[in-house]
């Protein structure tokens, strides 16, 4: 009688130690996720830390990096973001939690503009078959990704797979047809000095590198034509080919600021209006 | 024994939160959480949780843990009173002047070495983080047999003190004469050789471009390239000055970068700590 009331308290006193033991590493998790949710990021990495410290069988890994991971994410640590989804995507145990903990990764990088990266991720997560149901999804973080690396057209074509998604296909598309090509702008004022700059909207700076060029031009052919050689050619250096040579550098430039301004006006819209899902 | 391990068995059953190991904020656990963050230099997360530890465990290898937790977060002044306090106990006198050496104040490290007693000075390698500071101050330096002492002959030591005690510095009244002489010259002499020609060759056709002018009575167009050939002129004897300037300034830089790449090196003379190992 006595052997079996010893069995039975070794027994409660063994399932007790285990249940005890799991019960203060869930009361510790979700202390952390209290803090997490009061906007405590950096207080809930350490205790994070302390949980993965302490939790010696690996139960709470994935939960807590995943959560350390949006801890850092939040205080805009991405690297350090980065490093925990990676390991999260480690110590996954289904394919949910896999899936989850690398659309995370994908959406750090989105935002440190790592898109080589984030489109090798989600290329790895398409050839591997098992997310076939979840295409949508990869597109529309695919979407997000040339977004951010400036290429709207792609952008566009990617939003454009996915059933609905009507407002992104249509404002990245409408954002690549507004830029202006760097390269037109050059090669017009290569041909017409000024042009360039009125193909940009720039039509005040437009006038006044044609006004220049036909100055400048005018004093080197007079020169030349009166003998004076080497007048003409000085002028031609100093004066005709610095204006020459500006206004294509400057269309070029005009053209790019323009588009800085085109796309940042996307990112604002996105950032402030768009109610969707953001990286 | 029977009836104290019944009654052992008893009390876990009952009161499972007696258990040890779930306790992750006793101070022999919150001591090793110190360490695994401080293995994982995060030492910003490692001071608090030795700050935390000490309040309940007085040990001394924790307080210079915490002290090397505060210098590695750049909090110098907190780290040098955390090795002072373990000091003589815990032989952290060195690190103590290794603090004040990594944080630039070379003044504090040479008036308490100076102040100190013959036996801390003694102490490997107080002396030779003092003789150091100096080459980066630069101040009062002591004479070179003591550096031949300290560091056993190092050749790049002798090196490093005799760049600091006759640094190859230009001067900018010399370039900006040179430059007022032959246009260029100053750039050159401060190795700007690119720039001196370049100096050289537009101010010469200016000038010449000048004489053209007026000669062939071109009047408005002469003046022109007079005033040109000026600015170019008196701007190129100002460039030469500044160049010399930022020629020693570079001296310094490139010296100073120098001496904290040699002390990485060395591990600023200190020992390396098992701490994580």
């Amino acid at each position: 009688m006595i052997k079996v009331l010893y069995q039975i308290l070794f027994f409660t006193a063994v399932i007790n130690s285990l249940l005890f033991s799991q019960q203060a590493l869930q009361q510790q998790y979700e202390y952390a996720e209290k803090l997490y949710s009061k906007g405590n990021y950096f207080d809930a990495v350490t205790e994070l830390k302390r949980l993965v410290f302490f939790d010696s069988a690996r139960q709470y890994y994935y939960k807590a990096y995943m959560l350390m991971g949006s801890s850092y994410k939040n205080g805009t640590l991405l690297n350090d973001a980065v490093s925990c989804f990676s390991t999260a995507e480690r110590f996954s145990r289904s394919d949910d939690e896999k899936y989850k903990a690398s659309v995370e990764l994908v959406r750090v990088n989105i935002l440190r503009r790592s898109t080589e990266q984030a489109l090798k991720i989600i290329n790895r997560l398409e050839s591997s078959g098992l997310f076939k149901d979840r295409q949508d999804s990869l597109n529309y973080w695919k979407g997000w990704a040339y977004i951010f690396a400036g290429s709207f057209d792609k952008a566009s074509d990617e939003f454009h797979k996915i059933p609905g998604q009507f407002e992104l296909d249509s404002l990245c598309r409408a954002t690549d047809n507004a830029q202006y090509s760097e390269r037109l702008a050059k090669i017009l004022s290569v041909f017409l000095p000024g042009a360039g700059q009125f193909y940009t909207g720039n039509y005040i700076n437009g006038i006044i590198s044609l006004a220049w060029n036909i100055f400048s031009g005018y004093l080197t052919i007079n020169s030349f034509a009166e003998d004076r050689v080497f007048d003409g050619i000085v002028t031609a250096n100093l004066l005709w080919l610095r204006f020459y040579i500006g206004g294509i550098q400057n269309s070029e430039e005009f053209a790019h600021n323009n588009n800085i301004t085109i796309i940042n006006r996307t990112l604002l819209y996105l950032q402030n209006e768009f109610t969707g899902l953001k990286p | 024994m029977r009836y104290f391990v019944f009654y052992f068995l008893l009390l876990v059953t009952v009161f499972p939160a007696g258990l040890p190991a779930q306790d992750m904020h006793s101070p022999e656990n919150i001591e090793k959480f110190a360490d695994y963050l401080f293995c994982l230099k995060d030492y910003l997360r490692a001071a608090y949780e030795y700050e935390n530890c000490l309040t309940s465990v007085n040990n001394d290898t924790v307080k210079f843990k915490l002290a090397l937790s505060y210098r590695y977060i750049g909090e110098y002044k907190k780290a040098s009173e955390a090795f002072l306090s373990v000091y003589p106990a815990f032989n952290s006198l060195p690190e103590y002047y290794n603090t004040l050496l990594i944080q630039g104040d070379y003044s504090t490290l040479q008036s308490t070495y100076t102040a100190a007693s013959a036996e801390q000075q003694s102490i490997f390698p107080v002396k030779q983080l003092y003789l150091y500071s100096f080459l980066f101050s630069g101040t009062n330096l002591p004479g070179i047999y003591e550096y031949e002492n300290a560091f056993n002959k190092n050749d790049t030591i002798i090196s490093f003190y005799k760049i600091k005690s006759d640094p190859p510095y230009r001067s900018p009244a010399i370039a900006a004469v040179m430059s007022a002489i032959i246009p260029g010259s100053g750039k050159i002499y401060t190795g700007q050789y690119g720039d001196g020609i370049t100096a050289f060759l537009v101010s010469g056709v200016l000038a010449y471009l000048s004489w053209a002018n007026f000669d062939a009575h071109h009047n408005f167009r002469g003046w022109l390239f007079s005033g040109l050939t000026a600015m170019f002129y008196g701007g190129n004897i100002y460039g030469s000055a500044a160049s010399a300037q930022l020629f020693n300034a570079g001296v310094k830089i490139s010296l100073d970068n120098q001496l904290k790449a040699y002390l990485d090196g060395e591990n600023n003379f200190m020992p390396e700590y098992d701490f994580c190992r």
